[in-house]
């Protein structure tokens, strides 16, 4: 690593040149050589008994000669390389080295102290040198150096990733150096497909993430930390349940019609992110273009996220990260009392002709008798609902590290409740990261890492509590006086459900063992073999509970949930084998060529297994094991499955002069998905840079353009995300779909349910990329990209006539386009002290279906030639009939209509309104998504503001969710604006009981999704030295931070507008508010 | 197994028949297929703003749904016996060829019946018999006289195979051959092989008139001398949530699916009167002396449904409840909740309380779907229309009206053509109410463009009011219920208005994907 030879003289010593010996024997063997002068000197020499063969026989000529005479003669006959080091001589092999050297002879002082970063933590490793000499030394695992530094001399701080400190001694002994961050990121080593390149040299489009940017951010899976902090790169949240709010990860849109979710890589094996927890993880590749990804090959056609976790450093160090504060619903629908709701409901009815359904004696009575077991006034949310849920994380990780064993033990502990009954995720992650230099030019490595996940919910589902809490209307008893359950809606009942319903837990357990070896042979060519076996061991057991419900005398049993209590019980064992083989090579031919080789081999299979039990009627409903339920009715599942694929695929760069850069990926993949004869497919790429900044003409832009590249790219990438085996057509055995029953037994049956297709191959997408990377002013990074990326043959069950009886076959059919951009600018300064920095993100893709064999399938989201998939499908909203004259010369509609109904456009103008009527009316991808962050530091402070957003989405909600009454529910506040004579303007349209009208799918409900949030803001403080000297600590940071603060959206009101397309029912998104710490020892 | 290799003994044969059964299973908005039709119709209403709902509306369209799913799952059933009629010819060499016969029957009944029904609803659908690649499958409608000749063959040829077998009604017998016979070649005016079918089963003598009127619609049934056959459901494969869409909430049913007043007052008196004609008919006590199968068939107010009193009124805050000998006032949910009551009525034929409360919402009870009274009326009417009028027509439909259990007056011979027809199409409303045969015969007969059109109405139900029609309905021949010239019609509750178009609603559409994946399909004409 960095090894720079500590090298002090002074006036004591003698010089080389100096020194004069004899030596009689004109052959003599090295060992000899140098214990002949060790012997008659007082110098003696320091090597490496690996690298010197002690038997290698010197000629001489002269049998008497100053030391340095000798050793030159010595050093020309073979590499060896000497450096007199005071009395010490350094033995060498290295032809680059001048034959001798000798330090020059000072008088100087000794200067010690530590080096820390930024935010106080020491750093190891860092070089220390003393101005226009080799003298120098490294900063140990604490920070520390120790160095002799002549009078007047200039030492010289530097680390990879961190700028250039020159500090003059003076007479100072003691200089502790705070290391400032590089503001540069274009010096930035950049983990590619099975390997690091220098970004400098980067021809594809990759964005990296450090750790920096990831820890301490109060999210319990890792999707989150991705969200807006890449350009290209869009992450939904679509639930805030703990455990499952994780974000969908698009890199670059939605490429198909399929599974668009990128690779994922922890340390090269193919995990789900949300496994790693953020604390662990060292950095984050995203490799959006074809060039970067096509190594992956045929599961790349998403996108690949690469992931390095964190390793050992030299040294002992212990660490110690947590969090804990508490979650909060961002937003929340607010729904109408016991009185409103009737008052609504009978205007709904009398809108509709009919007789109020309350009458006014009844209304009178209610109001005066108003809250009480007869006439309840419930709040479903607040009663089902906590005000906030607690949230926790803590980190340990041990470091442990000599030259050559190094070892990071790291523990992960994440706890985060529900705001219902039930609800929780436990998560503990354990991971040993081990390296072993065994020899000088063998590495073994090993990891392990283990993961125990338990995620907790009502075994009724959280979008169950949910949907009911926002359905009921308040005039419905949720607990009675006596503490008993009220009836709810026919026994449906959110607080009883999630209360006493009976657990759903769903326990996994993961580990992943990772052994590599890597063998240099020589500084130009390694190679690397790794075997990383994957177990994925879930445990699902859902008991679902009896709950009774009470009419209102508190007495008479009414409704229970579910009618017989049962339990199911689910085991799973997934077993992933993965094996690769690495060469690769590097040499710089001239000084300018650059020749760099990777190849590699692949082979990957897993297998699943699965078998469930069920059986119901628990007579002791505590005793939730599969024993104790009656066997009357029990029923077993399971069923296995097993893919494989294999893999050859290989790297050659050339750069000239760092320069000119030019890249080639290929990858042959042969995958277990397809028939015999589609089963292999090649993915090539060709990518080139162009360093303008490094050309003699731009030297007069020097002060300005630091960097400026030119890149360009085109690759081909697959996707086998296809199911199983969807070539070969199975006959079913067993089941709900083939089984019958005669005489009350169960016959089993059998049937041919789905076609399949022997022909499908690989679907491929073909990317081109122009990219641009800058450095302005040494502080200002820009980075943008252009991109069209055509997925053509995608693999789709295109709709066949339903007269075959059969589920459609994937057929390479579809065809779609993504054009987009990036832009991302990245600027850090620092004034004096206080230093800050603005990393500001925005991209845009348009996704365009160019061909789906013309077929046009229906339905609320639909995927049509011309628009972008999913995209929004229905009636064309025109406002409310105004008047009955209005409803008598439009187009006729749905039912009974009158004014304050929504107007349909008729599109045909065939006087009706019907499915000829129905269009495109939105698209729910977000286009023009953006980020902003703005950092600051000053002495121990540090503040971080980070702004998300989505410039332009189509968000939709059905159902309850947003329509009044909907089948009996209820209604909510934002719905008194409502149309009526008097408020011809209304957001919403006059209330009507059961009338279909108003719920047909229609731009009316489609809501304006875009929103700008603000996404986390954290405020640290580290304590100064002084303290931490008391505390006996070496760092010391404590923060308070918030995450998902607020946001502005024109959404409908009480939904986040990162909403499902759903009717509300669906666990919301959560503000989370924590203060935290990070302590290292 | 893979396609290729399957079929290669007995027991590979029975399990796919196993399979075409299954789809027996097929359920479409929240009901079996085969009750959910009369939702549609002027027997009944969905209310939950579905497919079925807009069906009824007269709003489908080519992608309705409801409609749709028919298509797709009815010739997916339809696939599963080509494959075996396909793929099982060699096995019929190594097993015994009776058996063979007898197995692949059954398999070819329901084909006929799943084809039958798809003629039925959409006119010319395409004929496919046989395992097709998708290239062969641009197949085009082949006319629907010409699917029905198909049906009427096949099953023609299968009775010989099939055993006739009163015991076994979960199976497919003789005697359901003979009853689906019947009751196509009826739907398709072919008078003389409908009157054949049901004469050769009558005469068989293996299905007799069950005196138990409302036990063929329960657990019982498995038993009934009069029921072919049943579609058998098992508790752990496939249940059904019949009880939970008819029951009231006291029964801890939804009452998802309602029958309007309509059906209510197409129930005689039991003079054998209509309710306008009879001096039976009291209109404050509007279900006293009705026909009794009005009670078998429905839930009307004041009468018993599990353990409680039915009320709807909204002012009928309370009800009875028996607890044993006892009857206690307690309060009344079905008159409360804003659900509960839309018509004021509710179904009760094919529901068995046994299954309250536990299997409410999981039923295990055989739904009957071919019973000897239909082949009864199937044979009147055949012989009717080609006006042999003898008295075996009488006795068809006497010995229907007289079982023990309904004992309504029996038809007096001497009837014209028109007037018997007029009555077997009244007795087929009361008679097999809510079995799925009404959605059925006002489009053969072409008398849904005149009672489907216009409101959709419920009891008179307004707070303070007497809860009663002031003067009874007209009532007419066919047993079609007029409100308005009624005083207080404007009372009832309305609870949709439907429109009947007679040039484009007999014929349900081609589901529009179908035309897009299939080029040599025509669409049904207005769609």
């Amino acid at each position: 690593l960095n090894f720079v030879l500590a090298t002090s003289a002074s006036g004591q010593y003698r010089s080389i040149e100096e020194v004069q010996v004899k030596i009689e024997q004109e052959s003599i063997t090295l060992g000899q050589f140098f214990k002949s002068i060790e012997r008659q000197t007082p110098f003696s020499f320091l090597y490496d008994n690996s690298l010197i063969n002690p038997s290698t026989v010197v000629h001489l000529q002269g049998k008497a000669g100053s030391v340095e005479n000798f050793l030159r003669q010595v050093s020309l006959q073979s590499n060896l390389r000497f450096r007199q080091v005071n009395n010490g001589i350094d033995v060498k092999e290295d032809p680059k080295l001048p034959f001798i050297s000798v330090s020059t002879q000072k008088d100087g002082i000794q200067v010690t102290g530590v080096v820390k970063d930024q935010s106080g933590a020491p750093i190891p490793g860092v070089t220390i040198i003393v101005q226009g000499t080799t003298q120098g030394t490294v900063s140990d695992v604490d920070g520390n150096y120790s160095l002799d530094v002549p009078v007047g001399g200039v030492l010289v701080f530097s680390f990879i990733g961190y700028e250039q400190q020159v500090i003059e001694v003076g007479n100072q002994s003691e200089i502790n150096v705070t290391m400032l961050e590089n503001l540069s990121a274009l010096e930035e080593v950049v983990v590619v497909g099975y390997g690091t390149q220098k970004k400098v040299n980067l021809t594809g489009a990759v964005s990296a993430i450090s750790s920096g940017q990831i820890v301490n951010q109060p999210v319990g899976q890792s999707s989150m930390v991705l969200q807006g902090v890449a350009p290209g790169v869009t992450v939904t949240q679509r639930s805030g349940q703990p455990g499952k709010d994780g974000g969908n990860i698009r890199i670059r849109g939605i490429g198909t019609l399929g599974d668009s979710n990128p690779l994922i890589m922890v340390d090269g094996v193919e995990t789900n992110m949300n496994n790693v927890d953020p604390n662990e993880i060292e950095s984050i590749s995203v490799l959006k273009d074809a060039a970067s990804a096509a190594i992956y090959g045929s599961r790349a056609a998403n996108g690949v996220v690469l992931i390095t976790t964190k390793r050992a450093k030299e040294g002992v160090s212990v660490s110690y990260n947590m969090y804990a504060g508490v979650q909060v619903p961002t937003r929340q629908p607010e729904i109408v009392g016991a009185m409103d709701h009737m008052l609504l409901a009978n205007e709904a009815f009398t809108n509709i002709g009919n007789d109020p359904q309350y009458s006014e004696q009844f209304l009178a009575d209610y109001q005066a008798g108003m809250p009480s077991d007869q006439y309840p006034d419930t709040d479903w949310q607040e009663l089902t609902m906590a005000n906030s849920a607690f949230m926790q994380s803590h980190n340990v990780s041990i470091n442990s590290g000599s030259e050559k064993a190094k070892i990071l033990g790291s523990f992960n502990y994440l706890d985060q409740d529900g705001i219902i009954p039930n609800t929780s995720f436990k998560r503990l992650n354990l991971r040993f990261n081990s390296d072993l230099q065994v020899t000088e030019k063998l590495k073994v490595s090993a990891d392990i890492f283990l993961r125990k996940a338990t995620q907790t919910e009502p075994s009724s589902g959280t979008s169950y509590v949910f949907h009911w809490m926002r359905r009921i209307p308040a005039n419905e008893v949720g607990v009675l006086s006596n503490g008993r359950y009220g009836e709810g809606w026919n026994g449906d009942h959110p607080l009883a459900r999630a209360q006493d319903g009976g657990l759903r837990v769903e326990e996994n357990l993961d580990a992943i063992l990772n052994f590599r070896a890597n063998y240099n042979f020589t500084d130009w060519l390694s190679a690397e073999v790794m075997y990383a076996p994957k177990l994925w061991n879930p445990h699902i057991k859902s008991f679902s509970n009896i709950t009774q419900t009470y009419a209102r005398d508190g007495e008479t049993p009414t409704f229970f949930v579910p009618q017989r209590n049962s339990l199911t019980e689910q085991y799973t064992r997934e077993w992933y084998n993965n094996f690769r083989a690495l060469i690769n090579f590097n040499k710089t031919f001239n000084d300018v060529h650059m020749v760099g080789f990777t190849g590699g081999y692949q082979q990957e299979d897993q297998t699943n297994q699965w078998i469930s039990a069920y059986r119901e009627v628990f007579p002791l409903p505590d005793y939730q094991q599969i024993n104790a339920g009656n066997r009357l009715n029990e029923q077993t599942g399971g069923s296995a499955t097993h893919w494989a694929l294999q893999s050859v695929f290989g790297r050659a760069t050339y750069n000239f002069d760092e320069r000119y850069l030019f890249e080639a990926n290929l990858r042959r993949d042969a995958s277990s998905r397809f028939a015999d004869g589609n089963r292999a497919s090649l993915f090539p790429s060709f990518s080139a840079g162009w360093r303008m900044s490094e050309e003699a003409f731009m030297a007069g832009t020097s002060n300005v353009i630091d960097e400026l590249k030119f890149r360009a790219s085109w690759g081909r990438l697959g996707n086998q995300n296809i199911g199983l085996y969807p070539y070969a057509a199975f006959i079913s055995l067993g089941g709900t779909a083939q089984d019958y029953t005669f005489d009350g037994v169960i016959s089993p049956g059998a049937a041919l349910n789905n076609m399949a297709n022997e022909d499908i191959k690989w679907e491929t997408s073909e990317t081109i990329d122009f990219g641009l990377d800058a450095n302005l002013w040494g502080k200002l990074d820009v980075t943008f990209d252009y991109y069209q990326r055509r997925t053509s043959d995608i693999l789709l069950t295109l709709n066949i006539p339903l007269t075959l009886g059969l589920t459609a076959p994937y057929q390479n059919a579809g065809e779609v386009l993504n054009t987009g951009y990036e832009i991302m600018l990245n600027y850090q300064n620092r004034i004096g002290e206080f230093s800050y920095g603005i990393m500001a993100n925005f991209s845009d893709v348009k996704n365009e279906i160019i061909d789906l064999k013309g077929i046009e399938n229906t339905g609320l989201t639909v995927n049509r030639e011309g628009h972008s998939i999913g995209s929004f499908f229905g009636y064309v909203a025109d406002g409310f009939f105004q008047s009955q004259e209005e409803v008598d010369n439009h187009a006729t509609q749905f039912g009974m209509i009158a004014p304050g109904d929504i107007k349909y456009k008729d599109l045909n103008e065939d006087g009706k309104i019907n499915d000829q009527d129905l269009a495109i009316i939105g698209s729910p991808i977000p286009r023009y998504t953006y980020g902003l962050k703005l950092n600051g530091g000053y002495k121990g402070f540090d503040l971080s503001i980070f702004f998300q957003g989505v410039g332009q989405a189509d968000g939709y909600l059905f159902g309850q969710g947003i329509m009044p009454f909907y089948l009996g529910g209820t209604i909510q506040e934002q719905h008194k604006d409502r149309w009526t004579p008097e408020t011809p303007n209304a957001r919403y349209p006059r209330l009507a009981w059961n009338q279909t009208n108003n719920q047909q799918n229609s731009s009316f409900w489609m809501s304006d999704a875009s929103y700008l949030r603000l996404q986390s803001v954290q405020l640290g403080y580290a304590f100064p030295e002084p303290i931490l000297k008391k505390l006996k600590v070496q760092n010391l940071r404590v923060y308070l931070s918030g995450r998902n603060l607020f946001t502005v959206t024109d959404f409908y009101e009480g939904y986040d507008p990162e909403a499902p397309v759903s009717d509300g029912g669906w666990y919301p998104q959560m503000s989370t508010y924590t203060m935290g710490l990070n302590l290292n020892f | 197994p893979s396609s290729e290799t399957f079929f290669a003994n007995e027991t590979e044969l029975e399990m796919a028949v196993t399979g075409v059964y299954n789809r027996l299973w097929y359920s479409t908005q929240g009901a079996v297929w085969f009750l959910s039709f009369d939702f549609a119709s002027d027997d009944g209403w969905d209310r939950n703003g579905s497919a079925l709902q807009a069906l009824g509306r007269g709003e489908q369209n080519a992608d309705n749904g409801y409609t749709n799913g028919f298509w797709s799952a009815f010739y997916r059933a339809i696939n599963r016996v080509n494959f075996i009629t396909s793929g099982s010819e060699e096995l019929k060499a190594k097993m015994d060829p009776e058996k063979y016969n007898r197995l692949v029957g059954e398999a070819r009944f329901l084909r006929a019946y799943f084809y039958a029904y798809l003629a039925e609803l959409y006119g010319d659908v395409p004929l496919v018999i046989t395992t097709l690649s998708l290239d062969e499958a641009q197949t085009p409608r082949t006319p629907k006289s010409e699917v029905i000749d198909f049906v009427l063959a096949e099953l023609n040829e299968v009775k010989e195979y099939l055993p006739m077998n009163a015991n076994d009604k979960g199976k497919v017998t003789k005697g359901t051959v003979l009853a689906l016979i019947s009751r196509v070649a009826l739907w398709n005016e072919r008078w003389q092989e409908a009157a054949d079918a049901a004469k050769e089963l009558m005469d068989s003598g293996a299905y007799q008139i069950d005196p138990n009127y409302s036990g063929m619609f329960t657990f019982s049934g498995n038993q009934s001398p009069e029921v072919i056959m049943r579609i058998n459901y098992l508790r752990g494969v496939t249940t059904h949530n019949t009880p939970r869409d008819f029951l009231s909430r006291m029964s801890l049913g939804h009452s998802n699916k309602k029958p309007p007043q309509d059906f209510v007052d197409t129930f005689d008196c039991i003079d054998g009167l209509p309710i306008d004609k009879s001096p039976l008919y009291d209109t404050q006590h509007p279900f006293e002396n009705r026909d009794p199968r009005m009670n078998y068939t429905l839930v009307v107010p004041g009468s018993r449904l599990v353990n409680w009193i039915f009320e709807t009124h909204r002012d009928s805050t309370l009800t009875w409840e028996f607890r044993g000998d006892e009857k206690v006032r307690v309060p009344n949910i079905e008159a409360q909740h804003a659900y509960a009551s839309f018509t004021g009525y509710l179904f009760r034929k094919h529901v068995d309380v046994a299954d309250y409360p536990t299997n409410v919402g999981a039923s295990e009870q055989s739904l009957t779907i071919f019973r000897l009274g239909e082949v009864l009326l199937n044979y009147a009417e055949a012989k009717v229309e080609m006006n042999e009028i003898d008295a075996s027509v009488y006795e068809a439909i006497n010995s229907i009206r007289t079982r023990e259990s309904v004992n309504m007056p029996p038809i007096a011979e001497g009837k014209t053509q028109d007037e018997l027809r007029n009555l077997i199409r009244k007795e087929r409303r009361s008679e097999l109410g809510m079995e799925g045969f009404r959605y059925f015969d006002i489009r053969r007969w072409k008398i849904a463009e005149d009672v489907i059109p216009g409101p959709v109405r419920g009891r008179v139900n307004r707070y303070g009011a007497g809860g009663w029609l002031n003067e009874p309905p007209i009532i007419d021949p066919m047993g079609t219920p007029s409100y308005d010239h009624i005083s207080n019609a404007s009372e009832m509750v309305v609870i949709e208005t439907r429109a009947f178009n007679p040039s484009r609603d007999y014929l349900w559409p081609i589901p529009r994907i179908e035309l897009e994946t299939n080029k040599a399909l025509t669409q049904n004409p207005g769609y």
